[in-house]
């Protein structure tokens, strides 16, 4: 379809085609639109990161808030470390970090989807089992492949001690807009893993 | 049909310039993907099941991740297709191929959790320029295309490239209008710099000094010209000069969203480089033979040799992956400051190209055909210097000298209806149209080129200021300048004849 630099547009031997492949380009961005309106985003998809509003939970209109895990190992020898989410979660980007934290233990920030939109996922959810029916998406107990992957990144992590457990706290950070630096925080839940054969 | 004739114009025709530097701009694109995009999925082979939850997209399909050796491989496979691109084998299968297995992999990298990490503009690239014919020349395959094949490419890929962008774009611009960024009341650049803040745990070198900010127009020109750049693509989508604009806005803006927040915009920075013109680089006689030089090395590669690259590349970026290393840092910072460089310099190329339709009147470089004589104190140290550098400078010859005392320096000012009798005014004659002072000396930058050429902006300052500025240096030229002895260097012949009188 390469053509000379310098020839003439009447030179195009495929115009028609390549005034098709705009147009069809247009009507796809169109239809995945309304794809992710109904659905949620789809890939691939024409789309870039929108970051909403300020990106913070709104507690008032000079006040935000922001839920921050901390994350504590308990070892076999009864001794303790705390863990960040990049050192645990390993080589994923800090966005996925999140997203990981947050399918293990449930997101309290994020509604669960009511009305229209959640009947026609939950509708797709029948046809494909493992599509993203949800934002919410840690399950109620916590899955043995879940505890085997963080099993095994605690002991890669930590090569000379035995984790039994992993807890983590979930933090309101409640903060002026201001200045965040004055920011109170408020527990909100504790969910702990435990390592031992059965558990 | 006037407008069927506009659309075609627009879409075969707008993007033109670009398509000429596509070939360089593969092998720009290729190590990129190389260097900063490759590997992309060795931590998604280690997640469990659990965290399988695709959006809509083809890992739908799929009921759990496939095993860890997929991954592994199509790693493999995408760095043997970037080295493929690079010296051009097959490039237009490779650009499809690339395309398709990106799209697969990619889908099952979102099914991670809620984020999609919004890379579509390295599949739209590769499907887009995989019809452009970019793998024509400084490649393999140009060993089997005739001469004129080789200098075949089309910009309409460009055109599509370009337009897909601007509708990415709007629908990050679109969300962000609605959720309250227009509003007074709404810091949200503020609020998101803080968000992420707290959330991520890296270096943010801008986000300490920005915290400190709280003016009401620094938060809201940062919100309103987010908005303005992401909505701005649609619009500039129309031409190439009004797009190469709203791209170098958008690059500064992507430095100090990297700065401030650590999010690093590079795929975005990658595609709109495809705008640049990369046959300037060609000037430098050292990039010609760097060029000649992969030329020859890319008619000559073989596959096992990209294999056995592929491997050593993928060994090499495993093992830094796999460390406790951040070598990313380095290479991020570095590739930032470039674009912000580019970025910069373009910016100076718009301004100058505005600088001469709205003060000059006139569009530089001017051709040899002009008549361009500068009129000089022929009694001053300075004016000296001055015709000393721009012979120095004027690597075409175009400009002619003559001093103002002269007898044909006081005939040329007569022949162009010029009263002006001043000895410490400079005097720039074009075609018989007479520019004086401050106005003489930044069109004479501005018809140097080059770095010199970029000085010539200083004209949008206002001319009382800048002639104000001229007439102090003028007034004590014999002062601060005497004329020495040395002053004047032997002319070669050819200089001589640049002399009228």
């Amino acid at each position: 379809m390469a053509r000379p630099i310098d020839s003439t547009i009447s030179d195009e031997p495929n115009r028609i085609a390549i005034r098709l492949l705009f147009v069809g380009f247009l009507l796809c961005a169109l239809v995945l639109v309304v794809v992710r309106e109904c659905f949620g985003e789809p890939y691939p998809g024409p789309f870039m990161p929108a970051f909403k509003g300020t990106g913070l939970q709104m507690e008032s209109p000079t006040e935000a808030s922001i839920i921050l895990p901390k994350m504590i190992i308990t070892f076999s020898d009864q001794t303790t470390a705390e863990i960040s989410q990049p050192s645990l979660f390993g080589y994923a980007t800090d966005s996925i970090h999140r997203s990981i934290l947050f399918m293990i233990v449930p997101d309290p920030q994020v509604e669960a989807e009511e009305g229209i939109k959640q009947k026609f996922r939950t509708w797709l959810s029948k046809v494909f089992p493992t599509y993203r029916v949800s934002k919410t998406l840690a399950s109620v107990t916590v899955q043995d492949d879940v505890r085997k992957y963080l099993h095994q990144r605690l002991t890669k992590l930590y090569p000379s001690k035995t984790p039994v457990s992993l807890t983590i706290y979930l933090y309101k950070n409640t903060f002026p807009l201001a200045d965040f630096h004055k920011m109170t925080s408020q527990f909100i839940s504790q969910s702990t893993i435990s390592f031992h054969e059965g558990a | 049909m006037k407008a069927l004739e506009f659309i075609d114009g627009w879409i075969f025709k707008a993007y033109g310039p670009c398509a000429r530097s596509l070939p360089l701009f593969r092998i720009f694109f290729a190590l990129y993907l190389l260097v900063f995009y490759l590997p992309r999925y060795p931590w998604v082979a280690e997640m469990p099941d659990s965290f399988f939850h695709p959006p809509v997209s083809l890992a739908m399909f799929f009921t759990a991740l496939p095993p860890w050796w997929f991954f592994y491989l199509l790693d493999f496979l995408l760095k043997v297709g970037a080295l493929c691109l690079l010296f051009g084998r097959q490039t237009r299968f490779i650009s499809f191929a690339m395309c398709i297995g990106l799209i697969i992999g990619n889908s099952f990298r979102y099914s991670i959790g809620p984020k999609i990490d919004h890379d579509i503009f390295i599949p739209a690239t590769l499907f887009c320029l995989g019809f452009s014919g970019w793998g024509n020349s400084l490649s393999q395959d140009e060993q089997h295309l005739s001469q004129s094949e080789r200098r075949s490419s089309s910009s309409w890929p460009i055109t599509l490239l370009m337009l897909m962008v601007s509708v990415c774009m709007l629908t990050a611009a679109i969300p962000k209008a609605t959720s309250g960024w227009l509003s007074p009341h709404v810091y949200a650049c503020r609020g998101q710099i803080i968000s992420n803040y707290l959330q991520n745990f890296r270096p943010m070198p801008l986000a300490d000094w920005l915290f400190r900010i709280h003016s009401f127009l620094f938060w809201k020109l940062a919100d309103w010209s987010t908005l303005a750049i992401e909505g701005g693509f649609i619009f500039c989508v129309i031409s190439l000069p009004s797009m190469r604009f709203i791209a170098t806005m958008a690059v500064f803006f992507h430095a100090f969203v990297y700065f401030s927040m650590d999010i690093f915009f590079s795929i975005n920075l990658a595609v709109y480089a495809s705008l640049l013109d990369f046959r300037m680089g060609l000037r430098k006689s050292w990039i010609r033979h760097s060029l000649r030089r992969f030329r020859l090395l890319a008619h000559r590669v073989r596959l096992f040799h990209i294999v056995l690259l592929a491997i050593a590349l993928l060994g090499f970026s495993y093992a830094l992956y796999f460390s406790d290393v951040d070598a990313s840092r380095l290479p991020n910072n570095l590739f930032i400051i470039a674009a912000v460089v580019i970025a910069l310099v373009s910016l100076l190329h718009f301004l100058g190209a505005l600088t001469d339709r709205l003060v000059f009147g006139i569009a530089f470089p001017l051709r040899a055909d002009h008549s361009l004589v500068i009129l000089y104190d022929g009694e001053c140290g300075l004016c000296d210097k001055w015709v000393q550098f721009v012979l120095n400078y004027d690597h075409r010859g175009i400009f002619r000298f003559t001093p103002l005392q002269s007898f044909r320096g006081k005939e040329l000012l007569r022949q162009a209806g010029s009263t002006e009798s001043d000895l410490s005014s400079m005097i720039l004659l074009i075609d018989n149209r007479t520019y004086l002072r401050s106005t003489a000396v930044l069109m004479i930058l501005r018809q140097l080129g080059g770095f010199w050429a970029l000085l010539g902006i200083f004209a949008l300052v206002p001319v009382a200021l800048r002639d104000f500025a001229y007439s102090m240096v003028a007034t004590n030229r014999h002062r601060w300048f005497p004329r020495t002895g040395d002053s004047c260097r032997l002319l070669r012949p050819y200089e001589r004849e640049r002399f009228l009188s």
